[in-house]
């Protein structure tokens, strides 16, 4: 930004003075005019004659011929600058031609281009100022900081219009299905994939990141049997969400994104396949061995209804509400029982199971 | 023992010698002239910790974003060489000396604006060959697309933000 200019001034020309005396220099002293007209008056330190050279140009210079002029000595003609065609064939700014109105902006600037102000009716500045009130901040024209900044005149909503209008001939209508039942997504599309592309500058379009390859498979889909997902999820581990009931498969060990996406797939295929396979192995699948506990085959099962029955058997206990005892509330709380035993144990979950228990037991609450 | 005498004697002789602070901080200082003459453009006037908050910066490119630093030393050194070439190919249109030429990237393509004039002679067919020439120079040294978004401006006295 720092600019050194360097300016230098003549402080004894002896040119101009000479000039002066050539045009009409007669009032100049006396000895000045010896000096400036180059006589042998002076001496040097040897005593000898000092000649000055001076050799004077055959043609008049500017500073003689200006002063001839102001003076009315001499007319001189005056010539037309030489590039006259030039400054004369220049066009005026195309926004003072232009009828913003009647025009379509679409058309002046189609596509991203720098800020120019010659084409930009609008009147714009840019810029601080310490004080505004006293200076307007920097006007259009020539304004660097309006020329940085990217601008986004090419995308005017009547130009986004244009370019929808224009693609729309490519798309096809969203499912009609999903837009009235978006929960059905996951049964219509099991599988969603995912990946990023980045765009950023440079010569080179790639990006290692964009070989990334996310899968999510929605798995009640896969209709699978119970001891089948069982073993699929044993398989997916940690890949497996619970709660949401999708497995995830990430690749990013090829090269190219289309390899990772195939390299998902047939993981897939493998585990699905996998998982349907019996072994001999899986017959010896223990009670001890499941992923989450039963309630049936439990001995709180057990307990629960050799008491329940006794309770029946004795002739002074009988049950209050109607109903209570019944296979339909033992189911009732074995589904109760079975997620207060596999989740974390909260207050709420606890004071529900007693809940449950005093109604199984016809207990008044 | 005698040269240690005379060592500490030499010692107690000598004193910390200062001298001033060399103010060597250049950057971003102006030094006005008396008749206001010296021509300030925007990007002089401010400061350079104003750089992202008063003004903006002259090079655009997503090279030194956070996660993208691929080339980012291949885009300064190109950078270099862009403004080199316009500086020594239109010395007769340059405003301020060429300094303020601003270089953007978008997708691979390059460009550069900013601001020349014409005060000294305006040739219209000769700047239209001229820009065609360094576009087409540049896009084979550079192996990308160049485009040249420079504006012209009447004289250098348009893009005066402030006389000092």
């Amino acid at each position: 930004m720092h600019r050194l200019t360097h300016v230098s001034t003549r402080n004894r020309s002896s040119l101009a003075e000479k000039l002066r005396n050539a045009v009409g220099g007669q009032d100049f002293g006396k000895a000045k005019q010896i000096v400036a007209g180059g006589s042998i008056a002076v001496k040097d330190e040897h005593g000898e004659d000092f000649r000055e050279l001076y050799v004077m140009p055959k043609r008049k210079l500017r500073g003689q011929t200006q002063l001839e002029q102001a003076t009315g000595r001499t007319e001189y003609k005056t010539r037309s600058r030489f590039d006259l065609m030039d400054r004369l064939t220049k066009r005026p700014p195309r926004s003072e031609e232009m009828d913003p109105e009647a025009q379509k902006w679409c058309d002046v600037w189609p596509a991203a281009r720098t800020f120019a102000s010659s084409v930009v009716p609008l009147p714009v500045r840019m810029g601080t100022r310490p004080n505004v009130e006293k200076r307007a901040p920097f006007k259009k024209e020539g304004n660097l900081e309006l020329v940085k900044i990217p601008n986004f005149l090419h995308l005017t909503p009547p130009a986004i219009q244009q370019h929808c209008q224009a693609i729309k001939k490519f798309c096809t209508p969203f499912p009609p299905e999903l837009l009235s039942n978006p929960s059905a997504t996951c049964q219509h599309l099991p599988i969603s994939i995912e990946y990023s592309t980045y765009i950023h500058q440079g010569t080179s379009i790639r990006d290692i990141r964009s070989r990334v390859v996310t899968m999510k498979i929605h798995v009640a889909e896969l209709k699978l049997s119970e001891n089948q997902m069982e073993k699929l999820i044993r398989l997916a581990a940690n890949r497996y969400d619970e709660k949401t009931g999708k497995m995830t498969i990430i690749t990013d060990r090829c090269h190219t994104r289309q390899q990772n996406l195939d390299y998902a797939h047939y993981l897939l295929t493998v585990l699905y396949h996998e998982a349907q396979k019996v072994e001999k192995w899986d017959e010896l699948k223990n009670r001890t061995d499941a992923l989450k506990v039963e309630f049936d085959g439990s001995n709180t099962k057990t307990k629960l209804i050799d008491l329940l029955e006794k309770a029946k058997l004795t002739p002074g206990l009988s049950p209050s509400a109607a109903g209570c005892g019944d296979q339909k509330s033992i189911d009732e709380f074995g589904e109760m029982w079975k997620a207060y035993r596999n989740s974390e144990e909260t207050v709420e979950k606890t004071r529900e199971y007693g809940r449950q228990m005093k109604k199984l037991l016809g207990i008044q609450q | 023992m005698l040269r240690s005498i005379q060592h500490v004697e030499a010692l107690s002789s000598r004193q910390i010698s200062t001298t001033s602070m060399l103010l060597k901080n250049r950057a971003g200082k102006t030094k006005s002239t008396s008749n206001r003459t010296q021509l300030l453009t925007y990007e002089m006037a401010q400061k350079p910790h104003h750089i992202g908050v008063r003004k903006s910066w002259l090079t655009w490119h997503s090279q030194n974003l956070e996660e993208f630093r691929q080339s980012q030393p291949l885009v300064v050194a190109q950078d270099e060489v862009v403004r080199r070439f316009i500086r020594g190919f239109f010395p007769q249109n340059l405003v301020v000396s060429g300094n303020e030429i601003v270089i953007k990237r978008r997708g691979n393509v390059l460009i550069v604006a900013g601001f020349l004039q014409y005060s000294r002679r305006l040739d219209i067919r000769r700047i239209y060959w001229m820009f065609g020439f360094a576009e087409e120079f540049l896009s084979i040294l550079l192996k990308q697309p160049v485009k040249l978004e420079m504006a012209f401006v009447e004289s250098e006295e348009d893009v005066a933000y402030n006389y000092i």
